[in-house]
């Protein structure tokens, strides 16, 4: 199946190692990638200020997807919830998709609600399967006990239909386990990274972050594993931060994108997964598993 | 302008959501993550809201340090959605010119002049993974180019663009 590939700007901007493992893993598991042009930000991040904007911004993008005749497949939890939210709320008004569309007509595009997004982990599980993920592992992760970490957009608002159960998801389990590693429940699971405060009150966000690692680390787990841009931001390149200005003084955690382990577990170099680019203590894991070769 | 005024305006925001359905349970806020750090509880914005204390809302800090988690808007039992209502604020305080964090003219100036809220940075690339030892390690500064990824799209025609996200920005989507 062929996807239009929405990285979104945090991913295309700095979260490099989210798209060059997504775009190294994607093909081997039979889903092709096509680059549209013309695409701008989702428009979430505009959302609190002005929701005319946020609705104009993700109807543009999907207008594009549509215009190219695919779905997108979009890298960040914040862009799929953005498209999935806007196109409910145009699908259900049809004076607001008109509104739009008059402003979409000066870049002669339209949206009709043809195109939709796909979240990655909804690709994995629907359109690739578990077991065709079983049958690609070369490097099996057995003994690795890892914490899953959906992000907060990917499970809410259960209303407009997203991935999983909004308080009991197991996608991301189901696929972490499908690489030989165990992934358990733990009583922080759901809880959030604490990004959205990093504009308003950066040291609130990171004790909030501090924490879910601290807990993560105090049940003894080998590492993090996240699909989110932003809980990555936060987990993985904040420690030191954390370390440094809160009370969580002991947290060094390894955190990992889902397509990084499948790629470490499927036996692909670590470069070629992006693996160079995390700033937490991935090599820990790259210890226990043989793979530290460099 | 006036508290009515002011009233009638975030009806408009919020449209169909009822802030006068809500009957205090606190299910929101006893999950909300801003609560347990700050003086932020969804359930007192709805009370405010209840009240008519919109204008001390939209000048307020307060309603800036929500954490997006929408674990609120997910576990209401009265289909209040306060994240929705703290939403509506947030978009009024902007429409009526109030002080907002200065983040977001950072985010709408980037986007009016790339299409995205930052451009592609130069990012470290330790020579080995980290461990948890703390060593120092060595590393490389790399870009897109550098990593082989492709170049980013952007609007091809940005001032139709950014004409069009202007008036949605202003409300304007008539």
């Amino acid at each position: 199946m062929r996807f239009g590939l929405f990285p979104g700007c945090i991913v295309q901007s700095e979260q490099y190692a989210f798209e060059i493992s997504a775009r190294e893993t994607l093909p081997t598991l039979g889903i092709q990638i096509k680059e549209i042009d013309g695409l701008s930000c989702c428009g979430y991040s505009l959302k609190n200020v002005s929701i005319p904007a946020w609705f104009y911004m993700s109807a543009r993008n999907l207008a594009l997807a549509e215009k190219n005749e695919i779905d997108l497949l979009s890298l960040c939890n914040g862009c799929n919830l953005s498209f999935r939210e806007v196109k409910n709320y145009l699908s259900e008004n049809t004076k607001l998709r008109e509104r739009i569309n008059s402003l979409l007509s000066m870049e002669e595009l339209k949206y009709t609600g043809k195109a939709k997004s796909w979240h990655i982990l909804e690709v994995f599980n629907q359109v690739v399967g578990v077991e065709k993920i079983k049958s690609l592992v070369k490097v099996p992760l057995n003994g690795l006990k890892f914490a899953a970490h959906y992000g907060c957009h990917a499970l809410r608002p259960s209303q407009i239909g997203l991935i999983d159960d909004p308080e009991n998801p197991h996608i991301l389990e189901e696929l972490i386990q499908a690489l030989g590693a165990s992934a358990v429940d733990y009583p922080q699971r759901l809880d959030c990274c604490g990004q959205g405060l990093s504009m308003t009150t950066g040291k609130t966000a990171l004790k909030i972050s501090g924490g879910k690692l601290k807990a993560i680390q105090d049940q003894l787990f080998d590492g993090v594993v996240t699909i989110c841009p932003f809980c990555m931001k936060m987990l993985d390149s904040k420690q030191r931060a954390i370390r440094v200005s809160t009370d969580y003084k002991e947290v060094n955690m390894p955190i990992f994108y889902y397509t990084q382990l499948l790629g470490l577990a499927m036996g692909l170099d670590i470069e070629s997964i992006g693996l160079t680019l995390n700033s937490s203590p991935v090599g820990e894991i790259l210890n226990k598993i043989g793979g530290n070769k460099k | 302008m006036s508290c009515n005024e002011l009233a009638l305006k975030l009806q408009n925001i919020i449209g169909e959501h009822h802030p006068e359905l809500c009957h205090q349970c606190g299910k929101c806020s006893s999950g909300c993550p801003s609560s347990n750090f700050l003086d932020f509880k969804p359930r007192k914005i709805v009370a405010m809201v209840q009240l008519g204390m919109i204008e001390e809302l939209v000048g307020s800090e307060m309603i800036w340090q929500c954490a997006q988690c929408l674990a609120c808007k997910e576990r209401c039992p009265r289909e209040v959605a306060p994240y929705d209502l703290i939403q509506a604020l947030q978009n009024l305080a902007f429409s009526q010119n109030f002080s907002i964090p200065k983040g977001y003219s950072v985010l709408i100036d980037s986007i009016l002049t790339n299409g995205i809220i930052q451009n592609p940075t130069r990012v470290r690339a330790w020579k080995n993974p980290p461990t948890i030892d703390g060593k120092r390690v060595e590393y490389e500064k790399h870009d897109r180019t550098s990593l082989n990824l492709p170049k980013i799209t952007k609007p091809e025609e940005m001032s139709s663009f950014c004409l069009a996200l202007k008036k949605a920005l202003k409300g304007e989507t008539k």
